[in-house]
């Protein structure tokens, strides 16, 4: 048996097989995983790690474990899309903890949070000051949602009446020298207003190009390989090699 | 065709990792005379009670080759463990045999039948 050519097709099953199946347990992002998600993703990878490294027990049953595990993820999944209640119990719901600039104590107790969390995650939020506070909102992830009471609150340019433009999002026309074509025709525009907005910057090929975004304003952002800069930062203290 | 193609890929691989995972009981069947086990396991036997110790020797060198065979083939879906105590039987086989222990051949043959039986279930 040659252990090291074993280990590599196991690691190789784990790897596809993790990668597949998270394709299909959506884009939820670390930031808003909730515990359970955490203590799953833990189990799945060690279920994975000790398949491809356990070669005391065959591949097989370890596979069958982790895909039950991803198939009960995205069976509560599917659940808890559907069923808005199922939803609220499995996942919990946000919790009030500061309301007009109260803390709601039985409410911390519940959710077994203390007060120097709570301070704690205000902290985080830029808040030292708990009467700054008129509403906080502990969600299911963990985090704290802080409304912060009207005097406390960054002026906008609506406060000020001041008119502001339009602001969409950008379009990327260029990546790596290749113009997207696609994208260019979505903004319906062509190669010869390309290649007049790239003249304009002094471009003669696209080939110089590594990004280039169109703007909603309608300018366009160009980013070449050859940047004209010469006084480089460089934040480094030692000259390495590293 | 992109989205037939993004369907089939993944499908296709869970497939080939599932076919390759629970091969075992399908490659540890024989394909040939060389790699029959159980079928020089009942030879090995019948030379062992007819007292034919030099057959039995010959048994047994050629149940270590059908066995190095079967290992390659099934290594990806078999338990090691399985294979290398299957493997340590045979050498305890020969011993045996070489000590013209019949009840102690026996016994080995019991148990290197038993791993072959074992293997992906």
């Amino acid at each position: 048996m040659n252990e090291a050519l074993v280990e590599i097709v196991r690691a190789l099953i784990a790897f596809f097989t993790l990668l597949i199946f998270t394709r299909l347990l959506g884009k939820q992002q670390m930031s808003q995983l909730t515990f359970f998600d955490y203590v799953l993703g833990i189990t799945v990878g060690s279920i994975a790690a000790s398949m491809t490294t356990d070669l005391t027990s065959s591949a097989w049953p370890h596979w069958v474990g982790m895909v039950t595990w991803i198939m009960a993820v995205l069976a509560i999944q599917w659940i808890t899309l559907k069923w808005r209640y199922a939803s609220k119990y499995i996942d919990g719901e946000p919790t009030v903890v500061v309301m007009n600039g109260m803390i709601m104590e039985d409410a911390m107790k519940k959710l077994r949070y203390r007060i120097s969390d709570l301070t704690e995650q205000l902290r985080d939020k830029g808040v030292f000051d708990i009467t700054e506070v008129e509403f906080a909102v502990l969600e299911v992830s963990g985090k704290l949602t802080v409304l912060k009471k009207s005097p406390y609150q960054p002026v906008t340019p609506k406060d000020m009446f001041l008119k502001t433009s339009y602001k969409g999002i950008g379009t990327e026309i260029i990546y790596d020298g290749v113009v997207v074509e696609k994208n260019l025709k979505q903004v319906n525009r062509d190669r010869k207003w390309l290649e007049t907005e790239l003249k304009k910057q002094g471009i003669k090929d696209v080939s110089e190009v590594f990004y280039a975004e169109l703007e909603s304003s309608g300018n366009l952002y160009v980013d070449r390989y050859r940047d004209k800069i010469k006084n480089k930062t460089d934040v480094s203290d030692y000259d390495g090699p590293y | 065709m992109k989205r037939f193609l993004a369907i089939l890929i993944p499908v296709a691989l869970l497939t080939i990792f599932v076919l390759v995972m629970v091969s075992a009981s399908y490659l540890k069947k024989p394909f040939g005379q060389d790699d029959n086990v159980p079928a020089i396991i009942e030879e090995i036997k019948t030379d062992v009670r007819s007292g034919d110790w030099s057959g039995a020797e010959d048994g047994a060198d050629r149940l270590e080759k059908a066995w190095d065979i079967i290992t390659k083939r099934v290594q990806f879906s078999a338990e090691r463990d399985q294979l290398r105590d299957a493997r340590t039987s045979i050498a305890r086989l020969k011993g045996c045999i070489e000590a013209a222990d019949s009840a102690g051949s026996l016994a080995e043959l019991g148990e290197v039948k038993e791993h072959w039986t074992d293997i992906g279930q």
